[in-house]
């Protein structure tokens, strides 16, 4: 082969092998191109953070937006919630596309509700609420709000009442779930909120759960515990419950006490806890002080107070052994970290404080307390009763940030931080709940302005609540018309819903997060916030109400924090733009925010003490000596059973969103009186039959569900569906110090209803 | 001997290309004479051998890209694998691992997707992550792109009494079965949170070091501050 052959020969070889790389590159990367087209992107073009609307979890989310329409939704993992989210807020995307929303004021004229523009419907409002107030005073007219408004709403709306009308009148929905858990709190640590966070769940080794049905109520918290339960399988969970729940199911102890009861059960738990040498001897001698309600007393009072509660002495009134009482107190006591958590069933009772601060106690005498995993953690049913309503001071007894109305000193302090002159706010508590509902129907409260809550089904003893509420001149701002509230209104004003407006929620761990506007509202709805600051202006207090924007609020809102121990100055804005939430207290811009108060981390905990107690002056947290007292609802020939409400897992509260999203509707089926097969069988009664039930304050007929998870004696009944108003046969009796009113515990008759019936 | 179908295919593959090496040898060492050795000896070393080797060869890419190995051969995947391997985490994977829930090839179990095209789309989707990774065109954390499909959970879960149960399952099947609705929705992340796996994040060089590290440990709040505060707007 010649030199010249064999350059060929290279050349063409090199030709070839170039060749075929190019061809195997070139099929590699269309290949990847392929691959790269092929990939199923979903329906979604941008995500956004968001919070659930629902409950007081207040669940991270990230929402799916295509053309302006939320399109999917999911739990958002850096949030705390680490990418739980539960049914309900599965469905957020149905609930922000739901029909039949209010987009126009209405009056009512003739009986019927008439559309009218907003100038008409809030100058109606106005000339009326000035009219009632110059005949009859500032405590004619009253404010009822919601867990639900945005904290810049409520906030709005108590500084409009409370510094410029010159009424405590405002009053909400939170009285009904919350107020317990809130009074307890501050009565036995000197400030209202919890110690700990969601976060003790990951490290505590005993869980006492009781009155919460966590596994339909809290979803994701739920699922957080049953995590560490998997992952640590020694972990106790102790449930106390008259029902066998879902939660109560799951358990590794039940006690299913009879309703009404459960004191009995923690003071001989703290009798059993003492006796056996199981408390905290240095923490009860280092922090804790001893008390019953009228003085300091010594520990030696407190021992003899709880001989009255040994267990076999209460046994037999709580329907439980006495040795279960001591196993639970030997776990209570003795485990590496317990955790309490608790809701309606304990706040909901006319003892609803008592169980707070005996609760509270449990972990103080035992030290259970200021460790990861061991706290009391009151959960919260709504998605802003804590930050909207308790912070803010919404409630007829109180101003913000932990302050009394009754106090005159800190009437003071809220006078000068709104720069309103001395005297403004009015030394008089307003009414709470029941009692404004009352006022309303002794013409005492002649116009009222009710938002985002529906009281004429959530209200006990309902019929009466509602037969005030037509005597009243009502105003009712909601998104939609079919409400049981919006029917009996005067005026119905067309509201913003969740992401059709701005603004901050706090949930039950005192986590502030920001909810940002996703759409337009339908119509000419606007938001709370918008409609309260044009009524304020109406009033003429538009020098009060200056800002004119939810952020504007919130910078007033978080710089006058800044006097109090809830100080979260340095929650700005950008920050929960930014942040998944932040815990107050946050004193400034480069504080993290505070998971667990009243120990290092804490901002307000001097250097050196390992916990400080500062809600309190000496620093000691207190333990209260409260007695049993038995309900009002007792049990007689007349009324044999108990009944008891509460919520299931695909419905919320009055059910105006959810029982409209099919799936969730579909899920919970209808409002029914779900009763235990021996009951049944006593009744002669089978599913499906109607049952009329009974109490001192009404009586209703509806369908029967039997159920083994129910306890003999009890009758329970979920409060959503607006054709079963089971409030209208439910007790309005309160505590008397929360007022918050006993849900769970009617004593009434039960009998079938048949169509010869007679006495309907 | 072989306890697995896989190892059967890699020796005899090996065994395969050796004699198909020495029959191309025995070719060339002829000289380019075509005789009828020769051709003899052409039809299984150029067309049978071949055949068969490419054949093999092809299945043993298919089995050993389904190992959990191959997964962590690319460091991106090492956080999800690590977590994985990880007995005191608590993500849904690492909780599938912990139980044996999914007895081998755990992170193919969970995203080939199954239904008719669910293999061939999972590995052309390895096939996209391949090439992703060795030409550097990736940024962690890496995300998950598209929706995952709730039929990797239900393939298993779906007519289990436990599922079977929750009676809430059961209005949400359409929204189950067209993905509108994610079983993780409730049931929680399966992997460590996209901040975990940012580079710079404390858990970041746990996450990568291997599965004994213990990242669920709530962290220095200040530490994690900074983090938060280095982040892009989300």
């Amino acid at each position: 082969m010649s030199r010249k052959e064999a350059k060929n020969l290279q050349r063409r070889e090199f030709i070839k092998l170039s060749t075929g790389a190019i061809a195997v590159t070139g099929m590699a990367l269309s290949g990847w191109g392929v691959t790269e087209l092929i990939v199923d992107e979903g329906p979604v073009e941008s995500w956004h953070k968001s919070v659930c609307r629902y409950c007081g979890t207040g669940c991270g989310v990230k929402l799916g937006l295509t053309k302006g329409k939320v399109v999917r939704v999911k739990g958002d993992t850096a949030a705390h919630n680490k990418g739980v989210i539960c049914i309900k807020g599965s469905t957020l995307a149905d609930l922000t596309q739901l029909e039949g929303r209010l987009t126009v004021p209405k009056i009512r004229t003739e009986g019927r509700l008439v559309e009218t523009t907003w100038e008409a419907a809030m100058d109606l409002i106005a000339s009326k609420f000035k009219e009632n107030i110059e005949l009859y005073g500032p405590d004619s007219v009253a404010f009822y709000g919601s867990g639900q408004l945005y904290i810049e709403e409520s906030y709005t709306a108590n500084k409009l009442f409370k510094a410029g009308i010159g009424t405590n009148n405002v009053d909400g929905n939170p009285r009904l779930c919350m107020a317990s858990a809130a009074v307890g709190y501050t009565q036995t640590f000197g400030k209202d909120e919890p110690p700990g966070a969601y976060a003790d769940i990951d490290h505590a080794d005993c869980f006492f759960l009781m009155g919460a049905n966590m596994y339909e109520c809290h979803p994701p918290l739920w699922e957080r515990m049953m995590i560490r339960k998997k992952s640590h399988p020694q972990t106790k969970i102790i449930v106390v419950d008259p029902r066998k729940t879902k939660t109560a199911e799951h358990s590794d102890i039940f006690l299913p006490v009879y309703p009404g009861t459960d004191l009995l059960l923690l003071n001989a738990m703290a009798y059993v806890i003492v006796k056996e040498g199981w408390y905290n001897k240095t923490f009860v001698k280092e922090h804790i002080n001893f008390h019953n309600g009228q003085r300091e007393v010594d520990f030696a009072t407190y021992i003899r107070f709880l001989e009255d509660y040994a267990p076999e002495k209460v046994a037999r009134k709580l329907g439980i052994p006495p040795r279960q009482i001591e196993e639970v107190a030997h776990w209570f006591a003795t485990s590496q970290a317990t955790m309490s958590m608790w809701t309606m069933g304990v706040n909901q009772r006319t003892q609803g404080v008592f169980l707070n601060n005996t609760l509270n106690s449990l972990h103080l005498i035992t030290g259970q307390i200021c460790r990861p995993g061991a706290t009391p953690l009151s959960l919260t049913g709504q998605s802003n009763a804590c930050g909207g309503v308790r912070d803010t001071g919404s409630l007829s007894h109180i101003l913000p940030h932990g302050r009394m109305v009754a106090n005159a000193h800190h009437r003071q302090e809220m006078e000068q931080l709104w720069g309103v002159p001395a005297g403004s706010i009015s030394p008089k508590p307003g009414y709470d709940a029941v009692n404004l509902f009352k006022a309303m129907g002794e013409e005492k409260v002649k116009a009222a302005l009710v938002m985002c809550t529906n009281p004429a089904q959530s209200m006990p003893n309902l019929a009466e609540a509602k037969k005030a509420m037509e005597k009243c001149f009502l105003v009712v701002a909601d998104v939609f018309e079919d409400t049981e509230t919006t029917k009996l209104a005067d005026v119905v004003l067309p509201a913003a819903l969740y992401l059709e407006k701005e603004g901050v929620y706090g949930q039950s761990e005192r986590r502030y997060q920001l909810i940002e506007k996703l759409m337009d509202p339908p119509g000419q709805a606007r938001s709370d916030f918008d409609i309260l600051v044009d009524f304020a202006k109406r009033l003429g207090y538009g020098n009060l109400i200056q800002y004119s924007t939810p952020a504007e609020c919130w910078e007033e809102y978080r710089n006058l924090s800044a006097a109090s121990k809830y100080n979260f100055k340095g929650i700005t804005r950008e920050r929960l733009q930014k942040e998944r939430g932040i815990q107050w207290p946050c004193p400034d811009e480069n504080h993290p925010g505070t998971v667990r108060r009243y120990i290092q981390g804490d901002p307000f905990v001097q250097e050196g003490r390992e916990i400080q107690f500062y809600g309190k002056p000496d620093h000691r947290a207190v333990v209260f000596l409260r007695p049993y007292i038995p309900t009002q609802q007792q049990l007689s020939e007349e009324f044999p059973y108990y009944l008891t409400t509460g919520r299931v897992v695909e419905q919320w509260h009055t059910g105006t969103m959810t029982d409209k999203i099919p799936a969730l509707s579909e899920g919970s089926g209808r409002g029914v009186f779900v009763l235990h097969p021996s009951d049944a069988k006593k009744l002669q009664v089978a599913e499906e039959d109607l049952l009329e039930v009974s109490s001192q304050y009404g009586s209703m007929k509806g369908k029967v569900k039997i159920s083994e998870n129910e306890t003999p004696g009890v009758i329970f009944a979920a409060f959503f569906d607006n054709k079963f108003l089971i409030n209208l046969i439910v007790a309005d009796n309160y505590d008397p110090v929360s007022k918050e009113p006993e849900y769970k515990v009617t004593a009434v008759s039960a009998k079938k209803y048949t169509e010869f019936s007679t006495e309907i | 001997m072989f306890t697995e179908t896989v190892q059967l295919v890699q020796v005899l593959g090996v065994v395969l290309v050796v004699a198909d090496l020495i029959l191309l040898l025995a070719i060339a060492l002829k000289g380019g004479k075509v005789n009828t050795v020769v051709k003899r000896l052409a039809f299984p070393a150029l067309i049978v051998l071949p055949i068969l080797i490419a054949f093999l060869g092809n299945y043993h890419v298919f089995e050993t890209s389904k190992k959990v190995k191959a997964c962590m051969q690319c460091h991106v995947m090492k956080p999800f694998a690590n977590d994985m391997l990880n007995d005191t985490s608590t993500t849904l994977a690492a909780r599938h691992y912990q139980h044996n829930w999914i007895p081998k090839d755990q992170c193919y179990g969970c995203h080939k997707d199954y239904g008719l095209n669910g293999t061939l789309k999972a590995k052309l989707d390895g096939y996209r992550h391949l090439m992703r990774y060795i030409t550097r065109t990736y940024v962690e954390p890496i995300q998950y792109r598209g929706e995952f499909q709730n039929a990797n959970c239900l393939s298993c879960h779906q007519q289990t009494k436990a599922f079977e149960s929750v009676e809430m399952h059961r209005p949400l099947s359409s929204q189950f079965a067209d993905n509108s609705i994610s079983c993780m929705n409730c049931h929680g992340r399966a992997h460590p949170s996209r901040q975990f796996r940012t580079p710079g994040h404390p858990h970041y060089k746990d996450l990568m070091s291997g599965p004994a590290s213990s990242q669920h440990s709530e962290g220095n709040t200040e530490e994690l501050k900074k983090f938060v505060e280095s982040l892009p707007n989300n």
